[in-house]
């Protein structure tokens, strides 16, 4: 069950605010963990069990943080939590990809796979908050949660729960253990925000893949110009699916009284790698931020050890969004970037504002590729032929001009977090429900959000 | 519970109001037009059926021009039931059999070509079933199987399935370049609002279709099933009294001029879907209990699919390989051409794309066909096959 499936907005939504408004606040808590619990449910099935597991010890790890005074014990508290969260990530995530890794290297088969596994949907993301906790715990930032409802309900909270964004301990709990009642006005911006996610993705994340999908899956048959600009269309793609996911995060949870980070804010915008960073996916690369590269030594230990450092930080980025050489490719190339940025910092400044962000445009979109090509085969042929001569375009029409939608939203001087939602007018309210209407009419031909593979 | 102030509770609830009004709206009158037999019934679609009766007037000289693809496809088929004669040979399958025509047969022997664009076994079936019923048992019946169609991308449906199953309704997944998670798998409450083809634009659809003919239609003009002339290159999709097609600016034996490169076999998806291809193996099962000698082929694919990089070619044999399992366990013949295309002299001008093959080529996948390649219904096909045809 998607926020892009009709059993979500019209019983599922409908069925958890009615409960999370008439229930009183205590009861409404535990309704709104179990609601959660349901959501997750559709998406992973018996994985929601893992869930519970994962959410007892560390709720059981921040107790056990909260009274050991000392030092030793609290860093093996701490250990038992990341090994524990980092266990099951690795498990889950990578077991597949070490021992294809490890044939590959061999030249034969050396290992066998002894489990078929299932990737269970929204891991990578509740792993890291829940993990996230514990190091805020332990590091004395925050307080442990005595109330095992709103930690289960923090980490299960189904807004956030499958994609982000990752939502630290000491921005959510305090919301949680709230008993305010919900501000009036709030229900109504946070669904203007759902509906904004909601037309971001099916009516033009889900339009472009619909029309660049077949050629960047078959890049072996399609000349220079339709690659390039399937290309960016999957940069357009990849943006408008993933922010318009946040959007419905933020304004479900809006619609519950609830604020959540903002993980977007006009990354195509971005002049500099730096800048870019602190645009795109900003819940991830804060927490890698915080809870990796600053733990590393940040750029307090010279440059060469501030190099390392973003190197290993990016890696461990692209990893985290996948099994996959292909991850690690594009991690590595954001790592770079960063590292020669910051060796050309001031000779970097100078450049016209319009050139940075044209170079940045295009770096951005190089980037892209390995992510998008899944396979060594397929990137490999997509660099071969979109470095090609060019030849006659024969992409449909249609991608052009979503391509051209895409470009021009992209550029608008507002985005999605900036806009006065409570000020919104007759007028537009109008607007918005028809927008709702198309986009519920066009549901049927909506994909899954390409970020729940992470 | 909780008030909102005053002016966010009539925003808000305008706009749910709007919403729901609007989609309940769509979807009670999606109801009341989107049962099987109001939109496939004889009455419901007289302007298709009147451009039919004026074609089979003189079935030599016109065609029939329509929009290409399954929903006008099926109708015509529909409608076509009761206007043709007895049928002895019967091809069935996707677009891909577009060209098989009645000119490789002799005279006197009835020859139909039921393909429709992007379907289910379940939609290619339906056109045997109802030409069965209505004018008896094909006699040989052309099965045009590609395994590239029995991928992930698509669950057969039931043909037994009541007629608001919405894959039944909907058409195949891939049809809409989905991929392998069909949106018709999740179960919701609103069915009829999940399907393209009865949402707003099948209503408008639907009442273009209903609205009786007029004198424009009459003169061929400003319909969409105009009649036209056979032997001059159109703009259009035109349909030939035996059911095959000629595309846009195609006449006989002439290929469209630039011919579009835009069908590859290009799927990511490598995969056979093993329902589907049970599902194959009850429509044979049915076929062969209606007394029809079963002959399956597999088209021969253009040597561009050929060139790609990788090739698909192992892809292609594992998942031919399947198929044929299937097939001839119940001993039906299986002709495999995919690859065939230069043993067959079928050259990169006969095809209009990656699947699409011309006349001429069609003709010998026909020949190839009766000629020991079907080695248990050949020798009937052959005995109907123009002298012509055989000796070339």
């Amino acid at each position: 069950m998607a926020f892009n499936s009709l059993r979500f907005i019209f019983l599922f939504l409908p069925v958890v605010m009615l409960g999370w408004r008439v229930l009183p606040r205590r009861h409404a808590k535990v309704f709104l963990t179990l609601a959660s619990y349901t959501f997750y449910a559709f998406a992973a099935g018996w994985y929601a069990l893992l869930m519970v597991v994962s959410t007892s010890v560390d709720f059981a790890v921040g107790l056990l943080l909260e009274r050991e005074m000392r030092p030793a014990r609290r860093k093996l508290i701490l250990l038992v939590s990341l090994a524990f969260n980092l266990g099951l990530l690795s498990f889950f995530k990578y077991y597949g990809f070490f021992i294809d890794t490890v044939n590959l290297l061999a030249g034969h088969p050396v290992l066998h796979r002894v489990f078929q596994i299932v990737l269970p949907a929204g891991i990578s993301f509740y792993t890291f908050q829940s993990m996230g906790y514990s190091i805020d715990v332990y590091r004395r930032d925050l307080e442990a949660s005595h109330s095992f409802i709103e930690f289960a309900s923090f980490v299960s909270l189904f807004p956030q729960l499958i994609a982000g964004p990752i939502v630290r301990p000491r921005v959510l709990l305090p919301q949680l253990a709230s008993n305010e009642k919900v501000d009036d006005s709030r229900v109504f911006e946070g669904l203007l925000l759902f509906v904004c996610g909601l037309s971001k993705k099916v009516l033009v994340a889900d339009r472009l893949a619909f029309y660049a999908d077949p050629i960047l899956n078959a890049p072996g048959s399609h000349g220079s110009v339709d690659l390039w600009l399937s290309m960016v269309a999957f940069a357009l793609q990849i943006y408008f699916d993933f922010s318009g996911y946040t959007d419905m995060a933020r304004g479900l949870a809006r619609m519950l009284g609830l604020e959540l980070s903002i993980n977007f804010d006009s990354p195509y915008q971005a002049d500099s790698p730096r800048d870019f960073w602190k645009r795109w996916h900003v819940s991830l690369s804060s927490w890698l931020r915080d809870y990796l590269y600053i733990p590393l030594g940040g750029n307090r230990k010279g440059r060469s050890r501030t190099d390392f450092n973003l190197m290993v930080t990016m890696l461990l980025g692209g990893l985290w969004h996948g099994a996959g050489l292909n991850f690690i490719l594009w991690g590595a190339f954001h790592g770079l970037l960063l590292l020669v940025f910051h060796r050309t910092e001031s000779f970097w400044v100078r450049i016209p504002r319009i050139l940075r962000h044209a170079t940045m445009l295009a770096l951005i979109l190089f980037s892209w590729i390995p992510f998008r090509m899944h396979t060594m085969t397929d990137l490999r042929t997509f660099v071969v032929r979109a470095l090609h001569k060019p030849h006659l375009p024969t992409a449909p029409l249609a991608l052009w001009c979503f391509v051209v939608l895409g470009i021009g939203i992209c550029a608008l001087p507002t985005n999605s977090n900036q806009i006065r939602w409570s000020g919104f007018g007759w007028g537009r309210t109008i607007v918005f429900a028809l927008l709702s209407v198309l986009a519920i009419l066009y549901l049927n031909l909506s994909s899954k959000f390409i970020y729940f593979a992470f | 519970m909780p008030r909102l102030s005053s002016d966010h509770t009539r925003k808000l609830v305008t706009l749910v109001a709007l919403v729901v009004g609007i989609l309940l709206g769509i979807y009670f009158t999606n109801r009341a037009v989107r049962d099987r037999e109001s939109a496939l019934s004889q009455g419901g679609n007289a302007r298709l059926r009147s451009a039919l009766e004026r074609m089979r007037r003189s079935p030599d000289r016109l065609a029939m021009t329509m929009t290409a693809g399954l929903p006008d496809e099926r109708l015509l088929r529909r409608i076509d039931v009761h206007m043709i004669g007895r049928v002895d040979v019967l091809v069935i399958g996707q677009s891909d059999a577009d060209h098989m025509s009645a000119t490789f047969f002799k005279e006197g022997v009835g020859f139909y070509n039921g393909f429709l664009s992007s379907s289910f076994f379940a939609y290619q079936y339906e056109v045997f079933d109802e030409i069965a019923r209505a004018r008896g048992t094909p006699q040989i019946v052309l099965f045009d199987i590609r395994s590239g169609y029995l991928l992930t991308a698509g669950d057969e449906p039931s043909y037994d399935a009541p007629a608001d199953d919405k894959v039944w309704w909907a058409g195949p997944p891939w049809s809409r370049g989905e991929t392998s998670t069909p949106w018709y798998r999740d179960i919701d409450s609103l069915l009829s609002l999940q399907q393209t083809e009865f949402t707003a634009r099948f209503v408008a659809a639907e009442c273009e279709r209903r609205r009786a003919p007029t004198t424009a239609d009459e003169d061929g003009e400003g319909s969409a099933f105009r009649v036209v002339p056979q032997g001059v290159p159109w703009g259009e999709h035109r349909w030939l009294p035996d059911g095959s097609r000629l595309y846009p600016g195609e006449v006989e034996g002439v290929l469209v001029p630039g011919a579009q490169d835009r069908i590859v076999y290009s799927t990511g998806d490598r995969e056979l879907n093993a329902a589907r291809v049970e599902r194959l193996g009850e429509y044979l099962d049915r076929l062969s209990r209606a007394g029809a000698k079963v002959i399956a082929y597999s088209p021969p694919l253009g040597p561009r699919v050929f060139e790609q990089v990788p090739p698909p070619l192992e892809a292609l044999r594992s998942m031919d390989a399947a198929v044929r399992e299937v097939i001839e366990r119940r001993r039906i013949d299986y002709c495999d051409l995919t690859t065939e295309a230069a043993a067959l002299g079928c050259g990169a001008g006969d095809f209009y794309d990656a699947i699409h093959l011309s006349r001429a080529c069609n003709r010998r996948v026909v020949r190839r066909l009766a000629n020991g390649c079907a080695s248990r219904a050949g020798a009937a096909l052959r005995a109907m096959l123009a002298d012509a045809v055989l000796r070339d």
